[in-house]
């Protein structure tokens, strides 16, 4: 992987850290799963997905993918069947698809939400499915940070993985001090910070 | 009763005759002796200085006075003068502050069809930035294309991979039945480990062929998204200049 982490500014990762598990547990949240337990991951090679949903939220000093990892197993259709209140028998393939295009939308609209005070001009693509081959050549472009979680719901098997690639193009423009005091007040329940 | 009346009211009309006609002899003789006391210190006055000094004061007071009438003739002729430079001053200073409006009126009116001329210019700035961004669309329905044919091509890339597998199992097969009929079948058993390998090799070209359309798929798709998200900024930055150009164009009042 191609990163110039070393350059990317220490407080800055921490809020992006935290923002991401904070956007995960927003997103993941429903009404039969309200606790999710996340923890950090170190590498994505770590995450063993079948597939990943990716969206970018780009603006003129940096590009940022966002990405939730999921797989298509009986515990994350349970979790999809549930949330639509629909019977896991009828859940159809296209219907699992659908859900989880939305879900990846939901969690990249909360993390653009946050960075809003910090970066007015914002712009965010659709969701895109892709094959978990494809990961190894995407995290072979070049970023300046990339970070990684996963989540557990507290009462079932429901397992999700979200990572952040960032490219900056103008680290000077890049600062996320007013949003790292505004997360610092959002209630975070059950999350394991780090 | 009324006879009453008119006996006391002669009574008191004449009582006040009386009083009014001693007051007034008292009042004629206090002034008689004030007139002749005058007289008597003027008489001693006369005697006490003497006439040339009187006379030396009279004209004394007469050239003071003749002075000061001369210096306060000056001093209003020196004011009139004032008032005469002071006029023409004022004047100057309303012509030159009328050249002033007049400049400022129409320098004024110069900025204003300026602005306005700007404000146009922006406006079909604004216009055809919009027309611009719609090539972003044109892309965007470009990049979908590409997207949907990386797809079909990994679909038919599986197959062929499938297709692949299955002439290795047949080329198999055939080797087996080649050994099975003996010295007849040596030459068959040349042609069918020429086709498996032909197939492995398919097979081999097919997995690097996947490799890469996975590659494709994500740099498309990195591509994609990004054009996409920026053109969404893009568009949100005009509409907000737009905006402010129509707020610009509002009158001041509203």
């Amino acid at each position: 992987m191609t990163t110039r982490q070393s350059s990317f500014p220490q407080n800055s990762k921490s809020a992006l850290n935290t923002l991401l598990s904070n956007c995960l547990n927003e997103s993941l949240k429903t009404e039969g799963y309200p606790s999710w337990t996340i923890n950090p991951i170190d590498s994505v090679d770590e995450i063993i997905t079948t597939e990943f949903t990716m969206l970018t939220v780009s603006s003129y000093d940096f590009r940022i993918f966002v990405i939730l990892h999921s797989n298509d197993d009986t515990p994350t259709m349970q979790y999809a069947s549930d949330a639509l209140n629909v019977d896991l028998s009828q859940l159809s393939a296209a219907t699992h698809r659908d859900f989880i295009g939305e879900l990846g939308n939901r969690f990249c609209g909360a993390f653009k939400r946050h960075l809003g005070p910090c970066f007015p001009h914002m712009g965010m693509s659709t969701p895109n499915r892709l094959h978990n081959e494809s990961l190894k050549h995407l995290k072979n472009l070049s970023f300046s940070y990339d970070t990684h979680v996963g989540a557990c719901s507290d009462n079932g098997s429901a397992k999700f993985y979200a990572s952040l690639f960032i490219s900056l193009y103008d680290k000077a423009n890049f600062s996320l001090d007013s949003l790292s005091k505004a997360e610092e007040q959002v209630e975070v329940g059950t999350l394991e910070l780090f | 009763m009324s006879t009453f009346l008119l006996v006391f009211g002669g009574m008191v009309i004449g009582g006040a005759i009386v009083a009014w006609l001693v007051l007034h002899f008292k009042l004629a003789t206090a002034q008689r002796g004030w007139q002749l006391e005058r007289a008597r210190l003027e008489v001693e006055i006369a005697h006490r200085i003497p006439s040339s000094e009187v006379e030396d004061l009279k004209n004394a007071n007469a050239r003071h006075i003749a002075q000061s009438e001369l210096e306060h003739a000056a001093r209003f002729d020196h004011v009139l003068t004032e008032k005469s430079n002071l006029g023409q001053e004022l004047e100057a200073l309303r012509a030159t502050l009328d050249e002033v409006k007049q400049t400022q009126e129409k320098e004024t009116i110069e900025h204003a069809l300026i602005l306005q001329r700007y404000r146009e210019e922006i406006k079909k700035d604004v216009s055809e930035l919009f027309t611009t961004l719609r090539s972003i669309d044109r892309w965007n329905e470009s990049m979908a294309e590409l997207v949907k044919s990386n797809d079909a091509m990994q679909q038919r890339n599986s197959e062929f991979s499938d297709i692949a597998q299955q002439i290795i199992i047949l080329a198999l097969n055939a080797t087996i039945e080649a050994a099975r009929v003996g010295e007849a079948g040596r030459g068959f058993a040349v042609v069918a480990k020429e086709v498996k390998s032909l197939a492995s090799r398919s097979e081999s070209f097919s997995t690097h062929y996947k490799e890469c359309l996975h590659m494709s798929d994500a740099v498309t798709i990195a591509t994609f998204q990004d054009i996409q998200a920026s053109g969404k900024m893009i568009l949100t930055a005009v509409h907000a200049l737009d905006m402010k150009v129509e707020h610009l164009n509002r009158p001041i009042t509203q």
